[in-house]
């Protein structure tokens, strides 16, 4: 089946910031290992300012002019200084490190030599391809910045040997979506659609992924229902800096705009993807048992008192839409240093499509058809989705998160139908009305514990 | 439209879906240093519950004899309330039944129990690990 479409999106976006300041953050790892280094100083060489790395490896510096400066990096009697960052204003600045420690031979302080800010982005990367003791992809934030994409599925399609189907399943290596699995944030995520093992990825907005990781082979820690990619969805927790992001969208498709739109009558909730029980079972309906024990009179009754909306009226479609509004907030509770993340999103799309739907056989060389039917199907998709998540760090070693994701994913459908049933030599002019709603919802409590005197580092989730 | 239960005409189905995981787990990491090279060991527990209820309800109008003028009625005026009859044998107004099949409906769980150990060294970049699960 192939159709033309044409579609045209018109974007307003608008960037709130309320910083006026550069900034800059990154995350310090070790270049043998790959390990996060907590504990590394960062200094600005313009001003002497700075900081140290919290037990993530991660820093955050502001800074005053947007110009090009040098940060000094030392940590354990090592000096490493990074060269050429440059410093927009009012933007973030990611400066990734890979160190390279002291080794046991080496004497007294070292200091090593000047790089460039690209080169130690991209050595950063290489080190944790190097370490990790998987076949891994990894997809970072700094890249995801970087790319116009809107959705996690837009982001994944960018990796080698990965492919999106419908702009949401994703097929890794050849191997289609039931062979995947999607983790978020180290908890199992389970199918999004009722009929098949899937991950719908457009519900997770990219404004709030910090990283993904595909793995391709088969860890001990982690779970092995999979063939062709585990997929890691990482979610921020604490941003660098308050921000309020809102995005508008609206677009159409000349097969629906202007066109007769054939559409079942529904609830008052249908725009936001909940039926409000219009399409529900009578109050006189108990139990599939209770039905099984009931006379034929009382099953008629409750046969009339079904919602007696059959048909698909035409009508006109309005536009597509889409809103998109995510904000972030750093501060302190009890003094102690916490942050999180809001996001919503709310998307409604409308489809046509126009299926020869045939069944043909051949038997004993002769060729027959079981059925012939033209089916026009109109189809209106609303995704509402909204994800919260606030992270508390307790002290040097100890941080704490929840997150909550919850998400409605609702096919609305209608199916018009003509043909010939050429096994009982019918003509056949009927009809659909599907209403599909998926809700999703997932929450959990984290914990991150590093003792730095024996080294010891303890990941919880609940 | 037929005179017996039929899913391809006058049919409604209601189906639900409920999956539940619960998950609950630890890693740990101890970084040593041995013959003057760092060396990690890692380990793991996670205890993962999985719950799945579905429930499928078919129901289908059917006329129990045959019903020309009945039949013929547009969409949306041939199952108005007015249209149905007593269900019996005879008559020729509508019937309203439910479809049943036992796959309709299960109930499904699992328990999964798993530890993990990992030891990676650097002497010559290697790593061993080990997995258990039940």
């Amino acid at each position: 089946m192939r159709f033309l479409q044409l579609l045209l999106i018109i974007l307003f976006s608008t960037l709130g910031s309320f910083a006026q300041k550069g900034k800059i953050e990154g995350k310090v790892t070790d270049a043998k290992t790959g390990q996060p280094l907590a504990g590394v100083s960062v200094i600005n060489k313009l001003n002497e300012h700075g900081t140290s790395t919290d037990l993530e490896g991660r820093y955050t510096i502001n800074i005053e002019n947007g110009a090009k400066i040098s940060l000094v990096f030392t940590y354990n009697g090592v000096t490493q200084q990074v060269d050429d960052i440059e410093i927009k204003e009012g933007k973030i600045t990611t400066q990734n490190l890979s160190l390279v420690q002291r080794e046991k031979t080496e004497e007294g302080v070292v200091v090593r030599a000047a790089s460039t800010a690209r080169r130690e982005t991209a050595a950063s990367l290489i080190t944790f391809q190097k370490n990790t003791n998987t076949v891994a992809s990894v997809i970072s934030a700094e890249s995801i910045r970087r790319s116009p994409d809107k959705t996690t599925g837009e982001v994944l399609k960018r990796t080698p040997g990965a492919s999106l189907i419908d702009g949401r399943f994703l097929v890794i290596r050849g191997l289609a979506d039931r062979y995947n699995q999607a983790m978020l944030n180290g908890i199992l995520l389970t199918s999004t659609e009722p009929d098949r093992k899937t991950f719908s990825f457009d519900i997770i907005p990219s404004s709030m992924i910090d990283n993904i990781i595909i793995n391709k082979a088969f860890v001990p820690e982690l779970p092995g229902e999979w063939a062709g990619g585990l997929i890691q969805v990482n979610t921020k927790d604490i941003p660098s800096q308050n921000f309020l992001n809102i995005q508008v969208g609206t677009g159409f498709n000349s097969q629906t705009i202007g066109n007769d739109f054939y559409k079942a009558k529904g609830g008052k909730l249908d725009w936001l993807g909940i039926d409000d029980g219009t399409r529900g079972l009578p109050d006189n309906y108990t139990t599939k048992s209770g039905f099984n024990l009931a006379t034929q009179d009382q099953r008629n009754a409750i046969g009339k008192e079904l919602n007696n909306n059959w048909s698909a009226e035409a009508g006109k479609v309005s536009p597509n839409v889409s809103f998109q509004a995510n904000g972030g907030f750093t501060g302190t509770l009890f003094g102690k240093k916490m942050g999180g993340i809001i996001g919503l999103n709310y998307s409604k799309t409308s489809r046509y499509t126009d299926i020869l739907n045939r069944i043909q056989t051949l038997e004993n060389g002769v060729f027959s058809q079981q059925y012939s039917y033209d089916d026009a199907r109109y189809t209106q998709e609303v995704t509402v989705g909204a994800l919260a998540s606030i992270s508390l760090q307790l002290n040097k070693a100890n941080k704490i998160g929840l997150k909550s994701i919850i998400n409605v994913n609702t096919n609305n459908y209608s199916i018009r139908r003509n043909g010939v049933n050429n096994n009982n030599n019918d003509d056949v002019n009927g009809g659909e009305v599907t209403f599909k709603e998926n809700t999703f919802f997932t929450t959990q409590l984290t914990g991150n514990i590093i003792s730095r005197s024996t080294e010891i580092q303890m990941v919880w989730l609940f | 439209m037929g005179n017996s239960l039929a899913q391809e005409s006058g049919s409604r189905v209601f189906q639900t879906l409920n999956d539940y995981i619960y998950t609950a787990g630890g890693d740990l990491a101890y970084t040593f240093d041995l013959f003057g090279q760092k060396q990690t060991i890692k380990g793991g527990y996670m205890l993962q519950v999985k719950d799945r209820l579905f429930d499928a309800q078919l129901f289908a109008n059917y006329l129990p004899k045959d019903n020309p003028s009945l039949r013929q009625l547009p969409i949306d005026q041939i199952f108005a309330p007015g249209n149905f009859g007593d269900g019996a044998a005879e008559s020729t107004q509508f019937a309203f039944n439910s479809i049943n099949n036992r796959n309709f409906r299960y109930l499904s769980n699992t328990i999964l129990n798993a530890i993990s150990c990992n030891l990676t060294t650097r002497w010559a970049t290697s790593s061993a690990s080990c997995g258990a699960y039940g």
